[in-house]
């Protein structure tokens, strides 16, 4: 068995259709009913039960006749049924081509058809006419009339005009207006509300209760009939008293449009709400704010607009809109003149209601879009017709808006989190490869490359310039940067193409190039900068933050001599500071792209500067280390540098010592050898031969006997006794003795002493000894004659004495020995003459100096310091 | 005619000694020994004595202070090859201090000043 039941519906009115199932002998075999889609299946069943179930034998056979005289003429048959349950009696019509569906004398499925069915089948298929009308004039027993669009009655039935409480003849031509009582000008703006704001449903029936005084009110069902030129020109309308069951229904309907309402708000919520978690990117979910605004609040004339902003200064761009061309969204949004208005408007943040005229719009809604005090942006709903919007779509809107607030508000502050997170592992590479830095130089490149990389800083250029050990001037140390914008352009994008990262790229010390091969750093090649208590450099060790200067705001001609070189219109400066002294400072500048240092660059060279400091401090300490441990080795060589001579002068004294004793062993056969050769001499007469042999012995005797003198003097333990003298006498009474060899020799001596007092504290002994083995140099320089010249001087409590020859003066290489015991340049020396003096002078804390020129003579000079009178 | 006493152990020296002294017109008896200095001091009074001071067995400082214990008014002249005894304060009872040298004249002149002062 089969049943089918349609069901068609309104918002406004319960309008029921159903369909019957019936036998070849008229009985209904099945019926069902579908009234609302709300309604469960077997409610449904209840309701249709309800209203067919009383048809008995006689009802049956009227229908039979009905449907055959229906199939035979081919016109709109009417059934009059009676409703069970008390609810009013009501004709019932059925069209033929229904039946004809349906295999007759078999059994039909019948549509049942009130009267606006039939109005509504025969608009929707363009059957509508004069005739079908005038038939529902005469069949209908409930009122039928038809209006034209200025509501002038042009055709009424009997029963509409008993409604109206009028006669027939008298409605005619009149008004429509003036017969409702209650409610003058409410049918006409009804409709007109209704039929405008409902395009897509002109076709459908519009029903309106209007109440006609205390007692009773009507139902009105407008059916608009439409002429393809000048569009609606005429409307049927038919009248039903309303029974208070029908009131009762109509209530609920009113109460369930609400309902409906608040699911379509509340279903947009929902599927708002996810999207609000779904969507990662703004760009994603704004789209969706507002297809989900204008489908799901299922108005047909509606567009939702979405405009933002990046912050309070920027103007409001269209950030997404739904129902509405771009171009034209653009028209209706708010302009940002009118934003000062619209922003006093929605205080509270709560949605505003507005009229607008553009477009064809005429009213809107809109909500702010608030963060932190400042309005980012706003969401408002178009509509075109006049019809406001209702609170539900207002408080939609606020709840969307406080979501998008959130939603933001939550973005950023992932953002936020996540910019950290990279600057914080941006900052920590930068650390680590500060660590595996072995020299000055490496971390410079770092600190510097992670100021200019594009991974790091991005900032176009960087300079690093330090203070030198000992002075306070600045050099470069380092510089990293472009020379111009292409070659910039071109090494960004080989690291690109060559997906470095951050930390290999710092790490790559291999790239590293040498500070003279840096284009950027043969500006400052060789030069030095001495910052001024007035320089900005000097500002910034005591303010120790990084700062933005402009050019243009630099007073100080030695700091502008210093950025010209730079040729930029902005740089960033940031001191360097180990713990206790600047280090040097930090200079970057972005003058191939202009673009502005901002806020966030400065806060994060803050940080890198700060491990940079950090890592230049260590490594200036490390090669502080280094230089001591240096000096350590040098000062531990030069210990057993003398320890060696130490052992070696250990040894000469031992050797001293024995030669002391050898020395004395040998002055006594000395002693006889030339005593008696010369005893023999004297005993021999002068013209013997053997005399001048003998003269030889003796003379070679004495040349040994000095010398074991000599080697005496020099090996025995001095002791000074000391007293004051003068040296100009001292050196006269040296002279004095050795006048008959000066003469011998053919040498003159001239002195030219100070004219002061010289008086000096001394060993006269030993200073005698000084001049005399000074002398004997000075005269076995001179072998073939010469002259010899003494001069003194007195100065800063010293005096000093100076003994030139013009003898043939000593080579250099000999010079640095001639103090050396044993060092001798004559056949007849010693080589300890000069050793004993420098011994002497050294025991008067003084000191001695020669000059010589091979081929010009010698001089020696002593230096002995006065002591002062006391 | 003054008689002067050698002492050294230095055979060639005392020969030197005899010669040039002898050559002065000194009467001269020779020691090669403290040991024999001093028995002659005590036999024979001489004007002067010419002591060595380092010598095997007995030096002459010790002689020295023997003689001046036999006899205390006989000058001595000390004559050594080192001039460092100088500073050993007992050689400073000596009349006269001379390094010994091939060069015979010091000495000569030292015994004509000593023989003079004792003449006194």
């Amino acid at each position: 068995m089969e049943s089918r039941i349609d069901s068609v519906s309104s918002n406004y009115a319960l309008s029921i259709s159903a369909s019957l199932y019936l036998d070849s002998q008229g009985k209904i075999l099945g019926t069902k009913g579908e009234t609302f889609s709300f309604l469960r299946a077997d409610t449904s069943d209840l309701l249709f039960e309800s209203l067919f179930g009383f048809l008995n034998e006689d009802d049956i056979n009227s229908v039979r006749s009905t449907i055959d005289n229906c199939l035979a003429t081919g016109k709109i048959a009417v059934l009059n049924l009676r409703f069970r349950g008390g609810v009013a009696e009501r004709k019932t019509l059925f069209l033929p081509k229904d039946i004809s569906a349906v295999e007759w004398p078999k059994g039909a499925v019948i549509k049942l058809l009130n009267i606006d069915d039939v109005l509504g089948e025969a608009i929707s298929a363009d059957r509508f006419s004069i005739d079908l009308f005038n038939t529902m004039l005469r069949d209908f027993n409930e009122g039928i009339l038809m209006i034209d669009n200025s509501m002038m009655v042009i055709d009424i039935n009997e029963y509409a005009a008993a409604l109206l409480g009028d006669k027939q003849e008298n409605l005619r031509g009149r008004n429509l207006k003036n017969y409702t009582l209650h409610n003058p000008g409410a049918i006409q703006e009804g409709i007109i509300r209704e039929l405008t704001g409902r395009n897509q449903a002109i076709k459908q029936i519009e029903k309106m209760s209007v109440v006609l005084n205390e007692n009773k009110s009507i139902l009105l069902n407008f059916c608009p009939l439409i002429d393809s030129f000048s569009g609606i020109t005429h409307y049927v309308v038919t009248l039903q008293l309303m029974t208070p069951n029908e009131k009762t229904a109509e209530n609920i309907l009113k109460i369930y449009d609400k309902l409906y309402q608040k699911i379509h708000v509340l279903s947009v919520h929902n599927s708002l709400s996810t999207d609000f978690n779904v969507c990662k990117e703004p760009g994603q979910l704004h789209p969706r704010i507002t297809r989900s605004l204008v489908i799901g609040l299922g108005f047909h004339d509606t567009a939702a607009v979405l405009c933002t902003r990046q912050n309070d200064e920027q103007p409001y761009v269209l950030t997404s809109c739904f129902g509405i061309e771009d171009d034209i969204a653009r028209e209706v949004m708010v302009k940002p003149e009118n934003v000062t208005d619209f922003l006093s408007a929605a205080t509270d943040n709560f949605p505003h209601f507005s009229r607008v005229g553009r477009e064809g719009f005429s009213t809107c809604i809109y909500a702010p879009y608030i963060i932190n005090g400042n309005v980012l942006g706003y969401l408002s709903l178009f509509r075109k017709s006049p019809l406001p919007f209702g609170r539900e779509e207002a408080m939609l809107l606020k709840i969307i808006v406080n979501n998008l607030r959130h939603y933001t508000a939550r973005r950023r502050a992932e953002q936020d989190l996540l910019d950290k997170v990279m600057t914080l592992s941006m900052l920590n590479s930068i650390g680590q490869v500060f660590q595996i830095c072995s020299s000055s130089e490496q971390i410079a490149y770092t600190f510097l490359t992670s100021i200019t990389a594009e991974q790091g800083l991005g900032l176009n250029r960087a300079f690093l310039f330090l203070f030198g050990d000992r002075n306070k001037e600045l050099s470069c140390k380092f510089a990293i940067g472009p020379a111009n914008p292409e070659e910039a352009g071109y090494t960004w994008q080989q690291l690109h193409d060559q997906n470095i990262d951050f930390k290999s790229l710092l790490e790559d010390f291999q790239r590293m190039p040498t500070i003279e091969q840096t284009p950027l750093f043969k500006l400052f090649k060789d030069q030095r900068f001495k910052p001024d208590e007035n320089s900005i450099i000097q500002k910034s060790f005591e303010d120790k933050y990084p700062r933005v200067y402009q050019a243009g705001d630099l007073h100080n001609p030695k700091d502008l001599s210093f950025i010209e070189k730079f040729s930029c219109s902005e740089f960033l400066l940031v001191p360097l500071l180990a713990s206790d002294y600047p280090l040097g400072v930090l200079i970057a500048d972005n003058s191939l792209n202009g673009k502005p240092i901002s806020k966030d660059i400065m806060r994060f060279v803050e940080l890198v500067c700060q491990a940079g400091q950090q890592a230049l401090e260590r490594m200036k300490l490390n090669e502080e280390l280094h230089d001591t441990i240096g000096n350590l080795r040098r000062s531990n060589e030069l210990l057993h540098e003398h320890r060696q001579k130490m052992e070696r002068l250990e040894r000469l004294s031992v050797i001293g010592q024995m030669s002391a004793s050898v020395a004395h062993e040998i002055r006594n056969p000395l002693a006889s050898i030339g005593g008696l050769s010369r005893s023999i001499s004297q005993d021999l007469p002068d013209d013997d031969p053997n005399k001048r042999y003998l003269d030889i012995i003796f003379s070679e005797v004495q040349r040994l006997e000095r010398a074991v003198t000599d080697l005496l003097d020099f090996a025995k333990p001095v002791q000074i006794n000391p007293g004051s003298h003068s040296i100009r006498e001292l050196v006269m009474q040296t002279l004095e003795i050795m006048k008959p060899e000066f003469a011998k020799a053919q040498v003159s001596v001239s002195t030219r002493f100070a004219k002061q007092d010289d008086d000096i504290l001394l060993d006269q002994d030993l200073f005698r000894q000084l001049v005399l083995n000074l002398l004997n140099n000075a005269l076995a320089a001179l072998p073939d004659g010469g002259r010899i010249v003494i001069s003194s001087k007195i100065a800063n409590n010293a005096i000093k004495l100076k003994i030139t020859d013009t003898g043939a003066g000593i080579e250099k290489s000999r010079l640095e020995k001639i103090f050396e015991p044993f060092f001798t340049t004559t056949k007849a020396g010693t080589g300890l003459g000069l050793a004993i003096v420098d011994t002497i002078v050294k025991l008067h804390g003084g000191s001695i100096s020669v000059r010589s020129k091979h081929g010009s003579g010698t001089t020696f000079i002593v230096i002995l310091p006065r002591a002062a009178k006391n | 005619m003054p008689k002067i006493l050698v002492v050294d152990d230095e055979a060639g020296l005392r020969v030197l000694y005899e010669k040039e002294l002898l050559r002065e017109g000194y009467q001269i008896e020779l020691a090669s020994s403290g040991k024999e200095a001093i028995s002659k001091v005590k036999n024979t009074a001489f004007d002067l004595i010419i002591l060595d001071i380092k010598m095997p067995e007995m030096n002459g400082i010790e002689v020295l202070n023997k003689i001046m214990n036999i006899n205390n008014k006989i000058p001595i002249i000390l004559n050594s090859a080192y001039a460092s005894f100088k500073d050993n304060f007992s050689t400073w009872a000596a009349d006269a201090y001379i390094v010994k040298s091939s060069d015979f004249g010091e000495l000569k002149d030292a015994v004509a000043k000593v023989l003079k002062e004792k003449a006194k």
